[in-house]
C-alpha cells in the first residue's frame, strides 16, 4: 500500500519537467512572413471613457500595440478571466475578424475557450455585430473566460476602427 | 515693331549691367558656397540629432506608458484576492430567518506563471464558536502546477470534481437562493478533501480529472448513521486509514452541450471499523442554446451490504433534478428558472422516505457579479417545507 502510494507521485514529477511556453513572438511569426514594426494607438480620455462604457475591460491602457501589413492587422490583448490575464491574438482584415487565437491561458478553470470549435465563432464578426455576448455560444463552466474573450474581440474591432 | 524689340532688349540687358557692378569675384563666391555648405552640414547634423532625441523620447513615452499601464494592472500582481458572499431571507414552514449564509475570502499567490497557491476561507452563518450557529471553514488550500496548456496537477485541500455546483458555487452562477437539495444531501456539496489531483484536456471534446483523497468517516449509530453528508471529515484531523479515489470524465460534443460523469470509490467509510466500502456515481448534463438552458443531474450512492444490518435504508442514497431556465433583457440581466428535484437518503429499503421539491423563481444580475434572487419552493413526500426565499449575492 505504502509503496504503491509513492509510485503515484512519480508521474507527477515526470509531468512537472515537461513544461513549454508559447509566446507572442511565435504567434506573430505565424501571422507574418516578416513581422512588421510595432505601431500604437494612443487613447485620449474620451476614447478611454467610451471603452469603459462599451466593453468594461479589466484595464484600459493609454496605448495599444498592433502590427499591420497590407490590410491585415494583428492585436494582442490581455483580459482577466477570473483572476489572471488571458492573452489573445486577434487578426483583423478589412475591419472583419479573420481569426482569434488564445496565446497564453493562465486561469485554473475555463480552458475550453482555447478550442478552435469555440473560437471559430468569432470569424467574420464586425463592429456592426450586435452584442457579441448574445451571438457567441457560451461554455458551461467557462463563463468568465468566454466573457473575457468577448471583451477582447469587441475591443480589438473598436481599436482597429481608430487606425488612421 | 522694331521699337518694341529694342525695349525688350534693353529690359533684358539692364539688370545684368546694373548687377555687374556688385558681382562678387569667383573667389568670394567659392567662400560663400563653402560657408553655406558648412551651415547645411551643421543643420543636417542637428536634424539628425533631433530625430534621435525624438526617437528616444517617443521610446521613453512608450516605456512610461507601458509602466503606467503595468502598475494599474492588478492581474499582474503575484497576490490574488477575491471573494463571494450571500445573505438570505427565508420564509418557509420551518420558520423565518435572515442569515449571512456565506462570507468567503479567496487568497492566492503566484510563485511563477505555472506554480500557484490558492485558498478559500469561509465564514458560514456569521458567528462561529461554542453554541453558535456558524463555522469557519478552510474549503480550499492547494498548490497548483500547470504542466502545460492542457495538464494541471494539484496537491492540498481541493473541492472534489463531482456535480455542477461543488466546484463552481459562487451565488452569481446558479439559480435559487439556497443551493439545490440533491447536490447538498446526496453528493454532498460543498465537499472538500486533502489529496492529489490531476486534470487534463485530451482534445476539443474530452477532458478528465482524477483526485486521490482522504475518505469519509460516517456515524455508526444515531439519526446520522451512515449519512454521507455527516461523514465528510473536512480535513480536520481527518482519519486517514482508508482513502478515496474520484474520477470524472467531461465530454462536450459541441458548443451547446456539456456532459460530465463522476465515479468515486471509498475504500471504507468507517475508516477501518466495519469495512464498508461505497461507490458514488454522478452524472450531469448542461444544455445551452440561445438564452435557454437545461441542467440535469443524477447521483447515487451504493454502500456495502453490511449496512443492511444496521440501517437498511442507508444502503442506497440517491436523487436527481431537472432545471430549465431562460435569460433575457438587453444584457441578459434577467433569468427565470424552475427546478424539479427528488432525493432520498434512505432509498435502500421499502419505506417511503423520498422527498420531492418543485422550485421556481428568478435572478436579477445588477452587474454580472452582483445578483438578487427570489424563489418559491413546494416540498412533498417525507418532508413538507413550503415557502419562499429572497437573497443577494456577489462575487469578485
Amino acid at each position: 500500500m505504502r509503496t504503491s502510494f509513492l509510485a503515484w507521485t512519480l508521474p507527477i514529477i515526470f509531468f512537472c519537467q515537461h513544461a513549454h511556453a508559447n509566446d507572442i513572438k511565435d504567434f506573430l511569426s505565424k501571422q507574418f512572413t516578416q513581422i512588421p514594426k510595432v505601431q500604437r494607438i494612443w487613447l485620449d480620455k474620451e476614447k478611454q471613457n467610451y471603452i469603459k462604457t462599451a466593453f468594461n475591460p479589466s484595464q484600459i491602457k493609454l496605448s495599444y500595440r498592433y502590427w499591420q501589413k497590407d490590410n491585415k492587422t494583428v492585436w494582442v490583448l490581455d483580459e482577466v478571466g477570473k483572476e489572471r490575464n488571458i492573452t489573445t491574438g486577434i487578426i483583423i482584415t478589412d475591419h472583419t475578424i479573420k481569426s482569434v487565437e488564445v496565446i497564453a491561458y493562465r486561469e485554473s478553470r475555463g480552458g475550453q475557450v482555447q478550442s478552435s470549435r469555440f473560437i471559430s465563432q468569432y470569424s467574420d464578426k464586425t463592429r456592426n455585430s450586435n452584442h457579441l455576448a448574445k451571438e457567441i455560444d457560451s461554455i458551461s463552466g467557462a463563463t468568465l473566460s468566454v466573457n473575457a474573450l468577448n471583451k477582447q474581440v469587441s475591443l480589438a474591432l473598436y481599436l482597429n476602427s481608430l487606425i488612421p | 515693331m522694331c521699337i518694341k524689340r529694342l525695349i525688350q532688349l534693353l529690359l533684358f540687358i539692364t539688370p545684368f549691367s546694373l548687377a555687374a557692378q556688385d558681382t562678387p569675384s569667383l573667389e568670394q563666391m567659392w567662400q560663400l558656397i563653402q560657408q553655406q555648405q558648412a551651415t547645411i552640414e551643421k543643420l543636417q547634423a542637428q536634424i539628425q540629432g533631433n530625430s534621435q532625441v525624438v526617437e528616444q523620447q517617443s521610446q521613453a513615452i512608450e516605456i512610461i506608458s507601458d509602466n503606467i499601464d503595468g502598475s494599474t494592472n492588478q492581474s499582474q500582481s503575484k497576490y490574488k484576492f477575491g471573494g463571494y458572499g450571500e445573505v438570505h431571507y427565508g420564509n418557509t414552514d420551518k420558520g423565518n430567518s435572515i442569515d449571512a449564509h456565506r462570507f468567503v475570502l479567496f487568497n492566492g499567490y503566484d510563485f511563477t506563471d505555472k506554480t500557484r497557491f490558492y485558498s478559500e476561507l469561509e465564514v458560514e452563518h456569521a458567528l462561529s464558536g461554542d453554541g453558535l450557529p456558524g463555522e469557519v471553514e478552510l474549503e480550499q488550500a492547494f498548490i497548483e502546477h500547470r504542466v502545460n496548456d492542457k495538464t494541471t496537477v494539484t496537491t492540498g485541500i481541493s473541492l472534489l470534481p463531482i456535480g455542477i455546483i461543488n466546484q463552481t458555487h459562487e451565488p452569481t452562477t446558479f439559480y435559487g437562493v439556497e443551493r439545490n437539495n440533491v447536490e447538498k444531501n446526496i453528493i454532498p456539496t460543498t465537499w472538500w478533501a486533502a489529496g492529489l489531483g490531476l486534470s487534463q484536456r485530451l482534445n476539443e471534446m474530452f477532458a478528465y480529472d482524477i483526485f486521490i483523497s482522504e475518505g469519509l468517516n460516517v456515524a455508526l449509530a444515531g439519526s446520522d448513521v451512515f449519512l454521507i453528508r455527516k461523514g465528510r471529515q473536512g480535513t480536520a484531523k481527518a482519519k486517514a486509514n482508508k482513502g478515496a479515489i474520484t474520477s470524472r470524465l467531461r465530454f462536450s460534443p459541441n458548443n451547446h452541450l456539456q456532459i460530465n460523469a463522476s465515479m468515486m470509490y471509498q475504500q471504507d467509510i468507517t475508516q477501518g471499523v466495519l469495512g464498508v466500502d461505497a461507490t458514488l456515481f454522478e452524472t450531469n448534463v448542461h444544455y445551452n442554446i440561445n438564452n435557454f438552458s437545461l441542467k440535469a443531474l443524477y447521483a447515487r450512492w451504493g454502500l456495502n451490504k453490511k449496512v443492511r444490518a444496521i440501517a437498511a435504508g442507508r444502503e442506497q442514497q440517491s436523487g436527481f433534478y431537472l432545471e430549465p431556465s431562460y435569460r433575457f433583457g438587453s444584457n441578459n440581466q434577467y433569468g427565470v428558472f424552475s427546478r424539479y428535484s427528488q432525493w432520498d437518503n434512505n432509498a435502500g429499503d421499502d419505506n417511503n422516505t423520498e422527498i420531492s421539491q418543485f422550485d421556481f423563481g428568478y435572478n436579477y444580475w445588477l452587474t454580472p457579479q452582483v445578483v438578487f434572487k427570489a424563489d418559491y419552493q413546494d416540498q412533498s413526500g417525507a418532508k413538507d417545507d413550503d415557502g419562499f426565499h429572497l437573497g443577494m449575492g456577489y462575487s469578485f
